[in-house]
């Protein structure tokens, strides 16, 4: 049991859905799955993107502050469809690599 | 049963031997009939024929032109088909496979004078115009010359170790902890290989033809080898369907259970859960369970380990008969107690072997008078010195001829023994003069070709020699890789339905987690878009999806570990083995979700239709994947988080580094 927190701690704070990241470390979120689901229920729903309101342009003015990094929630069907995709190849890869952890370990013989 | 098979009357030869046993308290007397005068003709082995004098011939379990009535081989096994110039020989897609001196044919291989065909027990020899067939039933022999098996930092764990165990012969392997026994189990079964030396089965070389053998090993290791949770019944047949051929009928497979259970003892626990049973029968289950294909070479990592001395006693006489049965058996075993049932046994004390042969010899060799073997046990263990009462008294000729030839330091006892083992008449007896003997039927060309090497060179002579085009070629693997998934899955199914408590468990999460995520939910959170409550709750319900994923699967590998480990060793496939999971898992994660989702939607208002403000002013939208509506469009996002958890789940349990405890 003990790893299963290493894995899930990283979902709830590198998915850019509470917390951002600096734009440099934002790519590290597409290895959480959180985020992809996020980001379908984000763009289902019509949400207002997450905003950093730290550092707004214009104070008091939401809208001027910075979207967080790397996070869109462009409502079109087509986005929906193309982070599900994201969501199956990330269950796809997982599985795929379990696979080859289980074959990798038979060798030691 | 004469030489492992059943027979209605058999006329005494010299040298057989009679057993009388009661298999109620395991007691039993051995009586060899001698007779100086050794003037009967030896026994006729004459070897039967079969004629290629047709333009194809099937080689079956049934109602074939050659009949090999043995559950290795399928019902349609393979063909040898006339060519201008000779015969091919083609798989029909069995199970446990076809094999040309040793190697796998993968569609069709000519056959070339002198090859020897493999199909489960048997070896087809094939001489230009008929096959020669040999039966190995029942009379496999093993032979081990200077195995040594090294670790990390050069630590020798097996010391040339050679021994020779004859057809139907019953050995245990004895020492103290770490002296070596398991690591010789391994070497001998070819499951955790040694590193030089030679395993030789009917004097072919075991470990490059271990393919085409591993469906004749039964292997009990110490961990329990099938799923507590299920039914003895139900347990035997899942294993019988995954280990047998394909094409093995219920009524066979169940006659099959039935008989293996009676070979143990215990039919009158059929429907007993295995959880329930007691650490015998429990034992006496996972023996059965390797009865099932019929092998003909058992081996067994201390069955008797935890047992009460009557159980053990039993075990132990329910062995004997399993290997007069026409089985050779190796066994490890700590117990010593009832070690006079073994014919031979091997001890073994730091690495090293220190005697093989007759149990009852073994006492006088170390010079043990109050025929306890717990003796002997003192007697080989730790350092030899100058002062030391073995030196100075029976190991006194060891220890000078040691001295002689090291300047320095001092020998263990192991080694002195060793020593004297190896000086010793029971050596030349038991080990040189057996390993010196021929093996009996024809022995496979050794190619030191290891398999994985061998591999894609066969694929591609198959291909070219066979000159087969890709249409005829049979689909052996895509076939019984569909077939494994199936009876996984439906074994899969079993266990997660026996197994009330941990279903009650996955299938309560997802109400109870909805409920307190209804708690702090506001009824809007999905419509009023302008606030970053509703991106809090979809956040939520992403994690618990994905939480419940990982939660889902991550119990599931680590628990049948030993299962799976043995099983991989017989013939499962690991894309199905991880499919048939995932395909069960991903059932619940579905339920899971959309009880999640429910629950919600008590509180939540999932209206789809909802105005946002754009840059040209509100406008009205409805929301949702056409066709899947907009709870449905979520309730798609919930379940492929819970497939993404899923999916981590198996990838964190999947075992890794090296294996420990061997």
């Amino acid at each position: 049991m003990s790893v299963v927190p290493l894995v899930l701690v990283p979902q709830l704070l590198l998915a850019l859905a509470l917390v951002s990241l600096p734009a440099g470390l934002a790519p590290l979120s597409y290895l959480t799955s959180a985020r992809w689901a996020m980001e379908a229920f984000g763009s289902l729903a019509h949400l207002q993107p997450p905003r950093d309101f730290a550092a707004c342009t214009i104070p008091g003015n939401p809208l001027s502050c910075p979207v967080y990094p790397t996070v869109d929630y462009d409502p079109s069907t087509a986005h929906v469809f193309e982070v599900w995709g994201v969501l199956l190849a990330y269950t796809a890869l997982c599985v795929g690599f379990a696979a080859v952890v289980l074959a990798r370990r038979d060798r030691e013989r | 049963m004469f030489n492992g098979h059943q027979v209605p009357e058999h006329e005494l030869r010299h040298g057989d031997v009679l057993r009388v046993g009661d298999p109620y308290t395991g007691s039993f007397v051995t009586i060899t009939y001698q007779r100086l005068a050794r003037t009967m003709a030896p026994p006729d082995e004459s070897v039967p024929r079969c004629r290629l004098d047709q333009p194809e011939v099937t080689i079956g379990r049934e109602g074939c032109e050659l009949t090999l009535a043995s559950l290795l081989v399928s019902r349609r096994h393979a063909t040898v088909r006339a060519l201008p110039d000779g015969h091919e020989v083609r798989d029909l897609g069995s199970a446990n496979g076809t094999f040309v001196n040793g190697e796998r044919v993968q569609i069709s291989r000519k056959l070339g004078r002198g090859d020897i065909i493999q199909v489960g027990p048997f070896k087809l020899v094939y001489d230009g115009r008929s096959l020669d067939s040999y039966d190995h039933r029942g009379a496999i022999e093993l032979k081990a010359r200077r195995l040594v098996r090294r670790v990390g930092g050069g630590k020798v764990i097996l010391d040339r170790v050679s021994l020779a165990i004859l057809p139907r012969e019953f050995v245990g392997v004895v020492g103290g902890s770490g002296a070596g026994k398991s690591t010789l189990l391994g070497a001998l079964s070819g499951f955790s290989r040694a590193s030089e030396g030679d395993v030789l089965v009917n004097g072919d070389d075991y470990y490059a033809n271990f393919d085409a053998y591993r469906g004749q090993i039964g292997y009990v290791p110490q961990s329990d080898i099938l799923h507590q949770t299920l039914t003895v019944d139900e347990a035997l047949r899942f294993t019988a369907q995954l280990r047998l051929p394909e094409d093995t009928g219920d009524a066979e497979i169940a006659a099959r259970v039935e008989r293996v259970l009676a070979d143990v003892d215990i039919e009158d626990r059929r429907t007993t859960r295995i959880s329930e049973l007691s650490g015998g029968q429990r034992k006496r289950v996972s023996i059965a369970a390797e009865l099932l294909a019929d092998p003909s070479l058992f081996f067994l990592d201390e069955p008797t380990s935890g047992l009460d001395p009557g159980l053990e006693k039993r075990l132990m006489y329910t062995l004997r008969r399993l290997a007069d049965g026409g089985r050779t058996i190796v066994m490890v075993t700590h117990a010593t107690a009832n070690i006079h049932q073994c014919d031979h046994i091997a001890f073994m004390a730091d690495a090293r072997l220190v005697w093989f042969g007759p149990p009852a010899e073994a006492l006088q060799h170390f010079g043990v008078r109050s025929g306890d073997f717990a003796d002997i046990y003192t007697k080989v263990e730790g350092d030899a010195h100058e002062s030391h009462p073995l030196v100075l008294g029976e190991l006194r000729t060891e220890y000078a001829r040691w001295r002689e030839a090291h300047e320095r330091g001092e020998p263990s006892l192991a080694e002195l023994w060793e020593l004297r083992f190896r000086r010793s008449d029971a050596r030349t007896r038991y080990i040189v003069e057996r390993l010196a003997g021929e093996a009996r039927g024809p022995a496979v060309k050794s190619n030191k070709l290891h398999n994985s090497q061998s591999r894609p060179s066969m694929t591609m002579t198959a291909m070219k020699v066979g000159g087969t085009t890709p249409e005829d070629r049979p689909d052996t693997a895509r076939v019984s890789a569909w077939q494994q998934l199936v009876i996984l899955v439906r074994r899969n199914v079993r266990l997660l339905a026996v197994d009330r408590r941990n279903l009650a468990t996955l299938l309560l999460q997802a109400p109870i987690i909805g409920g307190i995520l209804v708690l702090v939910a506001r009824p809007t959170a999905l419509q009023d878009l302008q606030s970053s409550h509703g991106r809090l709750v979809l956040f939520l319900v992403a994690l618990v999806a994905v939480w419940c994923g990982i939660l889902c699967s991550a119990r599931e590998l680590t628990k049948e570990r030993a299962i799976y480990r043995r099983e991989r060793l017989a013939n499962l496939r690991i894309g199905p083995y991880l499919l048939a999971k995932f395909v069960v898992l991903a059932a619940v994660c579905l339920v899971q979700s959309v009880v999640l989702l429910t629950v919600l939607a008590l509180k939540v208002d999932f209206t789809a239709a909802v105005t946002t403000f754009t840059a040209d002013g509100p406008e009205s939208v409805v929301r949702g994947v056409a066709g899947l509506g907009f709870f449905g469009s979520m309730l798609v996002t919930t379940f492929l988080s819970s497939l993404s958890g899923l999916g981590m789940g198996l990838l964190l349990r999947a075992p890794r580094g090296p294996r420990t405890g061997r």
